[in-house]
């Protein structure tokens, strides 16, 4: 096969694909995780919307509300740090390693960030937060959705940061390539597409009903 | 990309996540506001998947692969919003 697509960087020159292009079959693993990923959220999503269909109170008395504006805070904190991963991922295609490093760190910073806002609303940071005020797991199917669907996502976060700080190393050692870069792209916005699903559904349904 | 892309993509994505929160403030029947706001999501998820994630570019094979669990997710909040309009009539 003479028509290939050189990654940059010299990683393997993988020939394009009838079906996938010039997608490298790392590019295809990480759609294929994030995609059944998603079915997890998913299904965690459908049984807390079938919980709430069920009729009868969804907040019990003396649970507290969610703090919608400070919620909206963290995704706004989230949306940003998904842009300053483009600038990360276009920086690494450009060939701007060390442009792409910084945008990493301050993608991480913004990861790391979010992480303290939520351990703020659940524990409190300077104010009670949501456990003292109240919402404990196993006490209703609200506090249980809640606390099962935010923590989930927040191992993601955690564990996004991590991987985010991984590549900051190897790309600081030269040992990144593009394609490298463009993964933890991939699943940096896929946790910020879950967090737009649970703000909307979790978050702002609630306040509808 | 120019700079001035991202800021229009951060722009969108914002106001979306906006538009989301100030829906909730309107005062509207609960089966109009939680279609408004399945839209909207659902809006900013095609957005996020096609252009953060760069699926518009791929080939049209990924495009189907990525797009089925996707639209899952969309049938299930349909289902969701229909189930609820039909229990407020």
């Amino acid at each position: 096969v003479s028509d290939t697509h050189a990654p940059a960087h010299g990683q393997a020159a993988w020939p394009l694909d009838a079906q996938f292009g010039a997608a490298s079959p790392a590019k295809l693993a990480m759609w294929f995780f994030l995609l059944s990923d998603l079915l997890t959220f998913v299904g965690l999503l459908l049984g807390y919307g079938i919980l709430r269909a069920a009729g009868g109170p969804w907040r019990h008395a003396g649970e507290p509300a969610l703090n919608l504006p400070f919620t909206l805070l963290l995704t706004g904190v989230l949306i940003v740090s998904s842009v300053t991963m483009l600038v990360a991922r276009d920086a690494a295609v450009s060939g701007k390693f060390a442009s792409a490093t910084r945008w990493l760190l301050v993608t991480a910073g913004g990861g790391v960030l979010f992480l303290v806002g939520q351990y703020a609303e659940w524990f409190g940071l300077g104010s009670p937060g949501l456990i003292a005020e109240g919402l404990r797991l196993g006490h209703s199917a609200y506090a249980s959705s809640f606390y099962a669907i935010t923590g989930f996502h927040g191992l993601h976060v955690a564990a996004g940061v991590i991987y985010l700080l991984i590549t900051v190393a190897r790309n600081s050692a030269g040992r990144a390539t593009a394609g490298d870069v463009e993964l933890v792209g991939l699943f940096w916005h896929f946790v910020d597409l879950v967090w737009n699903l649970v703000f909307t559904f979790l978050y702002l349904f609630p306040g509808v009903a | 990309m120019e700079p001035a892309r991202y800021l229009v993509m951060l722009a969108v994505l914002l106001a979306f996540s906006g538009a989301e929160y100030g829906a909730t403030l309107l005062s509207v029947a609960p089966p109009t506001m939680r279609a408004v706001l399945v839209l909207l999501v659902a809006a900013q998820t095609a957005y996020f998947v096609l252009v953060s994630m760069h699926l518009k570019d791929e080939t049209r094979a990924l495009r189907r692969v990525a797009a089925l669990p996707l639209l899952l997710g969309a049938l299930y909040a349909l289902v969701l919003v229909t189930e609820s309009t039909w229990r407020h009539l």
